[in-house]
């Protein structure tokens, strides 16, 4: 059994896991997720792609507020930008899907600095606003230039291939996102085990601080909110590749309000975690109209069009009780589930 | 390895097998299942649960008299909060689910996300909620559209003003949102100024989203208008309506789309909104016409869900009962293909009085319904039909 993390040099330090169990039980999770379309329907598996895409996103946006903890709720708007940017360039250029997904990124990513320089000066509320702002500049720049984006009526996107084989089909989509999600995260990971996570991590702790240590705010801040937004463009490319239909109305504010509450059920600043918080709140929809269903037909008939607000009533209740219960969010949960699993029978 | 390559043959013959025998999907001996996306939350909820209420009219009424060659009717409903992005997924569960046909289909954009999947798998529509373009033109085989033009909408109520209002000598003037559905309305508006030889004096485009129409409305006043087609949806018809009561523009008549013929905006206009003109292919609740869909309503329907009932309801109860009816012509060979043909065959479908009867054929596949233009009589809270 493991007794602690002794390390004895640096590259050990930023090593991902030295822990064989860590490394078996990844392997395990990578050969399920690669036989889910053997097993799955086609809707489960339409919504594991659009698990693993919103997971890129929510991974993006916890690196900049769970892991640096600027609060960011223009994370719909870096969004759109990405979905955009894929489409024009597939729609009027013919650019192929993967230097769609880069391009949306890094426009994401440079229109990232117009919020991350504000932020700066900005923490907390105000920036969230500032972000929020963000947003809305966003959507109404794409309903105002139409002759880019087609205004509110909205770009079709070809269907996507990748060196010859189609990305049309659902297994074929799906594999796809499972391979740019492995790739988001672990380079999400890798970032967090280096010199750039840390400062992120001590910025967040206490900025004035981090900066007496000699990490310089201005270019770790910016370069947080580049991050962030990178990965959310790239999942936007990804959504719009999916849908293959993307208009405003997809990138409301509520979206980044989704994405917040997603990091914090998962737990904040921990990618596990935001992942946890991806899955738990892209299937807790499913649970409550299951659950509906349990409980017998004549439930949804007895309620007729108010069973959609019941079950927004039960969403909600879930979320308050599994915050009340465990305020570190899923991740809380399944670290006292290791150290139980790990002490047992003694509770030290 | 003999063993495993007779196994997988036989494998694959039972699946060829299945295929060349199976039923669409959607339909077992007890039951058949139709699919519905809709905005059940968001901020057009009002015309998701009126739709929803429509379809469960029309399948209440068709399982009391026997369902469709004994099976019984069900509709699986999926919300999408008004997202294009939830409405695509929505329409893959249906699909996962397996439902025989759909017939909520929420709103353009939605629709738009929509529609290649149900192409892609061939699963009859019927566009009940919002006739847009892109469903019916080009024509598509499984995809069927009830409704009309905004355009033609929007001309029935200049044609009215100037017919019935005695505006032929007015100033007239057209305010429409800047994308597909403000430029079919002004498409309409313009062939109605040339058809009937107007004086335009204002064309004012607004962006989608726009609150505020004080400057809009301030133009209006300048230039006189006596009349004022208006292209807005919810807010942007009663911002409408307000503005002009602030002004005092007392004069002025303003004529709408269906998209006003709502009790939601009948009740946020108050009284600035009376009299404002809708023009619509669905009867009002109120219009005699409507009688016999009102009475099979209430059968139906609880008091507490007959005050969410509105035009969209008549839209989904016509989709739904069009849908039943050609099941039934089909009892004896169910399938989407027969249902399609009977759909196609050009015969009108009667639905109760909620719009006048319609039919399609193989190359139209839009019923294109007649408009009535409809006074808004805010004190009695209805919408009453004008003399043609």
């Amino acid at each position: 059994m493991r007794a602690g993390h002794f390390k004895q040099s640096y590259l050990e330090l930023v090593a991902l896991t030295d822990s064989g169990a860590v490394k078996a039980w990844t392997a395990m999770l990578l050969v399920g997720c690669m036989a889910l379309p053997w097993v799955a329907s086609s809707y489960v598996l339409a919504l594991a792609t659009t698990i693993l895409i919103t997971a890129i996103g929510v991974v993006g946006l916890n690196l900049l507020t769970g892991v640096c903890g600027l609060i960011s709720l223009g994370h719909a708007g870096f969004l759109a930008i990405g979905a955009y940017t894929a489409a024009v360039l597939a729609v009027d250029y013919a650019v192929p899907i993967i230097p769609g997904i880069i391009c949306g990124g890094l426009l994401a990513a440079a229109l990232s600095l117009l919020v991350g320089i504000p932020s700066l000066r900005l923490k907390g509320l105000y920036l969230a606003i500032t972000t929020l702002a963000f947003t809305i500049i966003v959507t109404h720049s794409i309903l105002n230039l139409d002759w880019l984006t087609r205004g509110s009526a909205g770009l079709s996107l070809p269907a996507a291939d990748l060196l010859g084989i189609s990305l049309a089909g659902k297994v074929s989509f799906y594999y796809f996102s499972l391979a740019a999600c492995v790739l988001f995260v672990a380079a999400a990971m890798n970032v967090m085990r280096s010199r750039i996570g840390r400062a992120f991590v001590a910025i967040r702790d206490h900025d004035i601080a981090a900066e007496m240590m000699g990490i310089n705010l201005v270019a770790y801040k910016l370069m947080a909110f580049a991050l962030s937004a990178f990965f959310t463009g790239a999942a936007g490319a990804l959504a719009a590749y999916q849908v293959r239909y993307i208009n405003v109305d997809s990138f409301a504010v509520l979206v980044s309000i989704e994405a917040l509450a997603m990091i914090i059920v998962g737990g904040l600043g921990s990618i596990a975690g935001a992942i946890l918080g991806t899955i738990f709140m892209s299937l807790l929809p499913e649970f409550t109209r299951w659950l509906f269903d349990a409980l017998g037909s004549g439930l949804t008939e007895t309620f007729s069009t108010r069973a959609l607000e019941v079950r927004g009533l039960i969403y909600g209740v879930v979320i308050m009780t599994v915050l009340r219960v465990q305020p570190d969010g899923l991740i809380g949960l399944w670290r006292d589930a290791k150290r139980l699993w790990s002490n047992w029978p003694f509770r030290y | 390895m003999h063993l495993m390559r007779r196994v997988a043959g036989a494998l694959m013959l039972g699946a060829l097998a299945g295929t060349a025998h199976a039923a669409d999907p959607g339909i077992t001996d007890k039951e058949i299942k139709i699919g519905e996306v809709l905005p059940l939350t968001g901020p057009v909820s009002f015309a998701g649960e009126a739709h929803y209420l429509g379809t469960k009219v029309a399948l209440a009424e068709a399982n009391a008299t026997g369902g469709v060659a004994g099976r019984k009717v069900v509709a699986v409903t999926e919300d999408d909060g008004y997202v294009p992005a939830r409405a695509f997924q929505a329409a893959q569960k249906l699909l996962a689910e397996g439902v025989f046909a759909v017939t909520g289909t929420s709103g353009t954009s939605h629709l738009n996300a929509m529609m290649p999947l149900f192409i892609e798998q061939k699963v009859l529509t019927i566009v009940s909620i919002n006739p847009a373009e892109q469903a019916y033109n080009p024509v598509k085989k499984n995809i069927f559209v009830i409704g009309t033009d905004y355009g033609n909408a929007l001309y029935a109520v200049v044609k009215y003003a100037v017919e019935k209002l005695g505006k032929k000598d007015a100033r007239f003037g057209v305010i429409y949102q800047d994308d597909d559905f403000g430029a079919n309305n002004l498409l309409g508006y313009q062939r109605a100024v040339k058809d009937f030889g107007l004086k335009n004096v204002l064309e004012i485009p607004y962006k989608r989203g726009q609150k505020d129409f004080s400057a809009e409305m301030l133009r209006v006043q300048n230039e006189n208008v006596g009349f004022i087609a208006s292209g807005g949806i919810i807010a942007e018809n009663v911002a409408i309506f307000k503005e002009a009561k602030k002004l005092g523009l007392k004069d002025l008549r303003v004529g709408t789309v269906w998209t006003a013929h709502l009790p939601i905006v009948q009740q946020l206009s108050g009284e600035a909104g009376d009299g404002y003109y809708t023009a619509d292919y669905m009867a009002d609740l109120s219009d005699a016409d409507a009688a016999p869909f009102v009475e099979v309503a209430k059968k139906y329907l609880s008091a507490d869900e007959m005050k969410k009932v509105n035009r969209y309801t008549m839209a989904s109860y016509s989709g739904a009962s069009i849908l039943i009816q050609s099941m039934r012509a089909c009892e004896k060979d169910l399938t989407r293909d027969c249902v399609i043909g009977q759909l196609e065959s050009g015969k009108k479908f009667s639905v109760n009085g909620a719009t006048a009867p319609f039919g399609f054929s193989p190359s139209k596949h839009f019923s294109d319904s007649p408009v009535r233009v409809l006074q808004n009589d805010f004190k009695n809270a209805r919408f009453v039909r004008v003399p043609e």
